[in-house]
C-alpha cells in the first residue's frame, strides 16, 4: 500500500489547538484513538457489571418470574373401565372430541363486534378438510352465516355453535388438536364417551355413567358405575404445565409430570359375561311363557360369593341414553321368599335338635298349633292327600308347610329370630360396588308380631327379604362348612384385589345332618315339586322350589327356585324369582317349580356343561376340566390383576 | 525443547502478535470464526426445540442450514476483502458508497424493495435477501477514510470541505431513516462522527456536528414513525415498558451463572420475539448463563483490543487510510455488538440490531466478516509496511 505523497516531506506535520496549546495531528489521532477504544472498552466493562447485577444478583428474581410462566391444568382423567372376571369389557370409556364454531366474536368499545372468523369460506374448507368432508364446507358456511344471521350474540359477542360431536378418530382428534391454535374460531371440546358394549345385559349391576350436560366427564349414576364411582372417576390432577409465549404447553425433559397416568382405575367384576348371557337367555323364555310383571336371576359362586350374574326383567340398557334403570329386583326387591325358606328352618331345627333327621313326620295339610294360649292353623299349599308320613327330606321335598310350622314351633319364636338375624334379613350387606341406596334390608312386621307369627317364618312367610340375600344364605347349602357368604361384585378395583366377604353363621354344625339336608333338597329335584322341571337334566341340581300367593284374591306375589349344582359338588348357586307372573296361555298355573325352576336349570346346565366343561350326567365318565368360575382357575390372561390397567 | 526453553524469556516479554501484524489479524479473524461458530450452535440450539413440533412440514435444521451457507459466504467475502489491495480498494470508495445509495434507494421502492414489520429494508435475491444498509456501513468506513485521509494528504487548498465530503453519508443516512431504520441511521452518524473525531476534527467543529445531527435524526424518527416514540419511553418507564426486551432480560437474568444448559431454555418458546436475531444474547445468558455472555463480552473486548493494536500500528507505519479503515471496521462490529448488548441487558432503548457473527441474518454476518476482512487486510499491510516491501 502505497498512500498518494501529494505533500512534500519537508512540509511541517500539521498541527491543530488543543486547550491553549497545539499539538501535532498524528499526537492528538493517537490520543483520541486510544481515548475512543478505551471508551468502547468502558463500555463493554460497564455491561459486564450489568450482567453481573441481572443474572449473578438478581437472578433468583427472574428465575422466579420464569417460574411463573405456567399453566395450571385441571386434567380429568378417563373414567375407568369394568370389565368382568375374564376381562371381557362392560362399560369402556374413550376420548372424544366435540367440535364447535365460534360464529360470533369480541365485543369492541365501539359495540361493533369484531368476528373471530373473519373469512367464513375459507375456515369452512379448511375444517371440512380436518372433518374428512363430514360435514361438507357448504354446510358449515351456511351453518356459520345462518347463526349470524339470527343473533343475537351474547353480551361478549360470542356464539358457538355444534359442528360435530364424539369425534373418536385417532387421526382427527390429532389434527384437531394441532389446528385448534392455528385456527380462530375452531372450538374443542375434549369428552369422555361411555360406552357399553353388552346392551342390557346386566345392566341393573352395572348401572350407567352419564354428564349431565353432554361436556362433562360423567358420573356414575347406578349400579357398580355409582358405587365405584370414587375409583372409576379417578382423580383430577393439577398439574402444571410451562407454557409458551402463546399459553400452549410444552413438554421438556423436566416438565415430565410423574402423575401423567391419571386415568381413571379399571374395576373387575366378579361378573362372568357368559353366565351373565345364559341367565339372559333363561328370563327371556321365562318372560315369553309367564309374562311376569318383573324377574331375576343370580348366580353365584358359593366359594367365595362371587355374583358371577344378575340379571333382571325389564332389563336396563344402559348404552341407551333415554333408559331409566328403575328398581334393581335383586337388591331392592324385598319380597316373602315362601317355600325356598323352609330348608333354613328345617336346617336349624335339625342343628337345635328339635328335630330329628329320622323323625317322622306326619306331612299333614293342616296343622292345629297353640302358642301362649293363641292357636292358629298352618295349611298346606297342595291339596289332595298327604304325601306322608316321611322324614324331614320328604318334608322338604314335598314342600310341607305345617311341618315346616312345626319345625318353626319347636324353635319357638327366639329361634326363629335368631336365625332370621344369622341369616342377615333384616340387614344390608353392604356390597362393595353396590351403591348403599340401591340395596334394601328385608322387613319383619315387629310392631304388629303376633304370638304365632314365628310359625308362618317357618316357610317364608310375615317378612321379606331380597333376592340377593336368599342366594347368599343358599350359598351355605352349597358349602362344606354350612354357611352363608357375603356377595362380592367386585373382583379387584384400583389395582387391589377385593378380599371375599364375611361368612355367615354356620347354620348346620353335625356332618351327618348336613348331609339330610343336602338330602332334602336333592329330593325336591328328584322326587319333590321340582320333579317335572328337572326331569332328564344333564346335571344333578339340587334346590328348593318357592310360590308366594297372593293374601287377597287371586295370583301370585312370586315364583321362586333357589339351587345348586352339581348335587354332590356344588360349584354354582343359582336363584330366579319372577314377580307375579302369570296363569301361562294353556292354563298352567304359576308355581316355583314351573315358571323359576326351568330357568335355573337352563343356567346350570349350560353353565356347567358348556362353559365349565363339567361332563353331563349321562356322559361315559365324569370329566371335569378346570373351568373359569373362580379366580384359581381363571387363565393367567384373564385373571384380574393387581396392577392398575 | 533447548531451545523452545531459551525461548520463553523471550515469549514472555513480548507476545508473537506484537512481532508480526498478521498475528493480529489471524487472532482477529481467529475470535470472528469462533464466535460464528458459537452462534450457529446457539442459532441450532433456539431452531430446534423451538420448531421440534413442526417438524416434519418444516424442518427446524432449514435455518441452521441456511446460516451456514451465510457463515460460508460470509467467509468467502470476508476472504476477498482481506485480499484485494487498500490502494485498489481506496480507489473505488466513491463509486462503492455511490453504488450502495442506489441501492437504498431502490429499496425504497415499492415491489423492489421487501416490506417487513412495517419497514422495507431489504431487496430480495433468490432464496436470500439482502440488507442494503448493513453494507453502507463498510462503504461509509471507506468513504471517510478516504476523504479524512486526502484532507491530511493533500495540500490545504484541495481540502475538500466539510459538508462536500460528508453530503454522501448524510445522504444515506437519510435513506435509512426513511426506511425507517433509526438504530442503522443513527450507527452510520456515529460512526461516522467518531472517524472524524479520530481525523483530528475539533471539537468546535465536531460537537455541534454530534449534538444537532444525532438529536436531529432522533426527534424527526419519533415524530414520524409511532414506535419510535414508543422505544423512548425506555428513559421514562424503564425497560418494562417494552414487552419485547423486558421479555429478554428476564430470559437473561434468569440464567443465572451457569444457566439453564444448552437448548433447555424455555423463553424462546414464543416468549421472547426475535430470539434468534436482535435477541440472541438473551438466549445465551438463559441457556449458558453469566458464564457464556461474559464469554461473548470478552470476546469481543479482545476484538476490540486487537483491532485498536491493528489501528495504532497502521497510524504509524502505513499510513492514514489503512488506519481509519482498521478504526472504522473495529467500530462497525464493536459498536453493533455494544448496542445489541445494551439493549439485551436492558441497558440502552429497544433497537432492532443484530447481535454480529452470532445472531441469524446474512447480511450483518457478511457486513461483520467484511469488517474482519479489512482488519485482517490493513494487518497484513502494515506488516508488509514495517517489513519494507516496496512491491506491495
Amino acid at each position: 500500500m502505497t498512500a498518494p505523497a501529494a505533500r512534500p516531506v519537508t512540509e511541517l506535520p500539521r498541527t491543530v489547538p488543543v486547550g491553549l496549546a497545539r499539538r501535532t495531528l498524528r499526537a492528538v489521532q493517537r490520543f483520541r484513538t486510544t481515548f475512543v477504544f478505551g471508551v468502547v472498552l468502558v463500555l463493554f466493562g460497564a455491561l459486564l457489571v450489568r450482567l453481573c447485577r441481572l443474572q449473578l444478583f438478581s437472578g433468583s428474581d427472574y428465575r422466579e418470574l420464569v417460574a411463573r410462566q405456567q399453566s395450571v391444568d385441571s386434567v380429568k382423567p378417563l373414567r375407568g373401565a369394568i370389565v368382568d372376571r375374564a376381562g371381557r369389557v362392560l362399560a369402556l370409556s374413550r376420548p372424544v372430541r366435540h367440535v364447535l364454531v365460534e360464529a360470533g366474536g369480541v365485543v369492541l368499545k365501539s359495540g361493533a363486534i369484531k368476528l373471530t372468523v373473519d373469512d367464513v369460506s375459507r375456515f369452512a374448507v379448511t375444517l371440512s378438510e380436518l372433518l374428512e368432508g363430514v360435514p361438507s364446507a357448504k354446510e358449515l358456511r351456511e351453518a356459520v352465516q345462518a347463526r349470524r344471521r339470527d343473533g343475537p350474540f351474547g353480551r361478549s359477542g360470542t356464539s358457538q355453535i355444534v359442528v360435530r360431536r364424539n369425534i373418536d378418530d385417532p387421526r382427527i382428534v390429532a389434527r384437531l388438536d394441532e389446528a385448534r391454535t392455528r385456527l380462530p374460531g375452531l372450538v374443542v371440546l375434549h369428552a369422555d364417551r361411555r360406552d357399553y358394549p353388552n346392551g342390557s345385559w346386566g345392566g341393573h349391576l352395572i348401572g350407567v355413567a352419564r354428564t349431565g350436560d353432554a361436556w362433562g366427564a360423567p358420573t356414575g349414576l347406578d349400579g357398580v358405575e355409582r358405587g365405584l364411582e370414587e375409583f372409576l372417576r379417578g382423580e383430577t390432577v393439577r398439574r402444571s404445565r410451562p407454557v409458551d409465549g402463546r399459553g400452549r404447553p410444552f413438554v421438556t425433559p423436566r416438565s415430565v409430570d410423574p402423575r401423567d397416568d391419571a386415568d381413571g382405575r379399571t374395576a373387575w367384576l366378579a361378573m362372568d359375561l357368559v353366565v351373565q348371557g345364559f341367565c339372559e337367555e333363561a328370563l327371556d323364555e321365562l318372560m315369553a311363557a309367564w309374562a311376569p310383571k318383573g324377574a331375576v336371576a343370580i348366580v353365584m359362586d358359593p366359594a367365595n360369593g362371587d355374583v358371577l350374574a344378575m340379571a333382571q326383567r325389564p332389563a336396563f340398557d344402559p348404552s341407551v341414553p333415554s333408559d331409566e334403570a328403575g328398581q334393581d329386583l335383586a337388591t331392592q326387591w324385598t319380597t316373602e321368599p315362601g317355600s325356598t325358606f323352609k330348608p333354613f328352618t328345617f336346617a336349624r331345627a335339625l342343628d337345635a335338635g328339635v328335630l330329628g333327621p329320622a323323625e317322622p313326620l306326619e306331612m299333614p295339610r293342616s296343622r292345629e298349633f297353640t302358642v301362649r294360649g293363641s292357636t292358629t292353623v298352618v295349611r298346606d299349599a297342595h291339596e289332595g292327600e298327604s304325601a306322608g308320613p316321611g322324614t324331614v327330606v320328604d318334608a322338604c321335598a314335598h314342600s310341607n308347610n305345617p311341618d315346616a310350622a312345626l319345625a318353626a314351633f319347636r324353635l319357638e319364636a327366639s329361634g326363629m329370630q335368631r336365625l332370621l338375624a344369622d341369616l342377615g334379613v333384616e340387614a344390608k350387606f353392604p356390597v362393595l360396588g353396590i351403591p348403599e341406596s340401591r340395596e334394601a334390608k328385608g322387613y319383619i312386621p315387629w310392631k304388629r308380631l303376633g304370638a304365632t307369627d314365628h310359625l308362618r317364618w317357618g316357610f317364608g312367610h310375615a317378612f321379606t327379604m331380597t333376592p340377593l340375600r336368599l342366594a347368599a344364605s343358599y350359598c351355605a347349602f352349597a358349602r362344606d362348612d354350612f354357611r352363608p357368604v357375603t356377595p362380592r361384585v367386585v373382583l379387584a378395583v384400583g389395582g387391589e384385589t377385593v378380599r371375599e366377604g364375611d361368612l355367615g353363621p354356620v347354620l348346620v354344625r353335625d356332618p351327618a345332618k348336613r348331609a339330610v339336608m343336602r338330602r332334602a333338597l336333592r329330593a325336591v329335584v328328584t322326587e319333590g315339586t321340582a320333579v317335572k322341571a328337572f326331569a332328564g337334566a344333564r346335571v344333578d341340581v339340587s334346590g328348593k322350589t318357592g310360590t308366594a300367593r297372593k293374601p287377597v284374591g287371586e295370583g301370585y306375589y312370586s315364583c321362586s327356585f333357589a339351587g345348586f349344582a352339581p348335587a354332590d359338588a356344588p360349584r354354582l348357586v343359582c336363584l330366579v324369582m319372577a314377580q307375579e307372573p302369570s296363569v301361562r296361555a294353556d292354563g298352567a298355573k304359576p308355581y316355583g317349580g314351573a315358571v323359576a325352576a326351568p330357568a335355573v336349570r337352563h343356567v346350570l346346565e349350560r353353565t356347567l356343561i358348556e362353559y365349565f366343561g363339567v361332563a353331563p350326567k349321562d356322559a361315559p365318565e365324569h370329566v371335569v376340566p378346570a373351568g373359569p368360575a373362580s379366580d384359581a382357575d381363571l387363565p393367567a390372561s384373564a385373571s384380574p390383576r393387581t396392577e392398575d390397567r | 525443547m533447548k531451545t523452545a526453553v531459551r525461548a520463553l524469556p523471550a515469549l514472555a516479554a513480548r507476545p508473537a502478535v506484537l512481532h508480526d501484524a498478521r498475528a493480529l489479524g489471524r487472532t482477529v479473524l481467529g475470535i470472528a470464526i469462533g464466535l460464528t461458530a458459537f452462534g450457529l450452535v446457539m442459532i441450532y440450539s433456539w431452531t430446534a426445540v423451538k420448531f421440534a413440533d413442526r417438524r416434519p412440514r418444516f424442518d427446524p435444521d432449514a435455518v441452521l442450514r441456511k446460516q451456514v451457507v451465510w457463515a460460508l459466504l460470509a467467509s468467502a467475502v470476508g476472504f476477498v476483502v482481506s485480499r484485494v489491495p487498500l490502494g485498489w480498494l481506496r480507489k473505488r470508495s466513491t463509486l462503492l458508497l455511490g453504488g450502495l445509495l442506489v441501492l437504498l434507494a431502490l429499496t425504497l421502492v415499492p415491489g423492489v424493495g421487501v416490506l417487513r414489520n412495517r419497514s422495507r429494508r431489504w431487496l430480495e435475491l433468490g432464496p436470500f435477501t439482502l440488507q442494503a444498509s448493513e453494507f453502507l456501513k463498510l462503504a461509509v468506513i471507506v468513504y471517510l477514510a478516504d476523504r479524512l485521509a486526502r484532507r491530511e494528504e493533500e495540500p490545504l487548498e484541495h481540502r475538500t470541505p466539510w459538508p462536500a465530503l460528508l453530503a454522501p453519508v448524510g445522504l444515506g443516512v437519510g435513506l435509512i431513516l426513511a426506511q425507517p431504520d433509526l438504530g442503522t441511521s443513527l450507527f452510520v452518524a456515529c460512526l461516522g462522527v467518531v472517524l472524524l473525531g479520530l481525523a483530528g476534527i475539533r471539537f468546535g467543529k465536531l460537537l455541534p456536528l454530534a449534538l444537532v445531527a444525532i438529536p436531529l435524526i432522533v426527534a424527526f424518527a419519533a415524530a414520524n414513525f409511532r414506535h419510535v416514540g414508543e422505544r423512548l419511553e425506555f428513559f421514562t418507564k424503564g425497560v418494562e415498558a417494552d414487552e419485547q426486551q423486558w421479555r429478554g432480560v428476564v430470559a437473561l437474568g434468569s440464567g443465572g451463572v451457569l444457566g439453564t444448559g444448552l437448548g433447555a431454555g424455555t423463553q424462546k418458546l414464543g416468549r421472547v420475539a426475535e430470539m434468534q436475531n436482535d435477541f440472541i444474547f438473551t438466549l445465551i445468558g438463559e441457556e449458558l448463563g453469566f458464564v457464556g455472555c461474559a464469554a461473548v463480552v470478552v470476546a469481543f473486548m479482545a476484538l476490540v483490543l486487537y483491532g485498536k493494536r491493528i489501528a495504532e500500528r497502521a497510524h504509524a507505519s502505513a499510513g492514514l487510510f489503512p488506519f481509519f479503515l482498521a478504526c472504522g471496521a473495529t467500530f462497525a462490529v464493536a459498536f453493533q455488538a455494544l448496542i445489541n448488548i445494551a439493549v439485551a441487558t436492558g441497558s440502552a432503548p429497544n433497537k432492532g440490531v443484530s447481535l454480529p457473527f452470532i445472531s441469524v441474518g446474512g447480511s450483518s454476518l457478511v457486513t461483520a466478516f467484511a469488517s474482519v476482512g479489512l482488519l485482517v487486510n490493513v494487518a497484513r499491510t502494515v506488516a508488509q509496511e514495517e517489513a519494507g516491501d516496496p512491491w506491495s
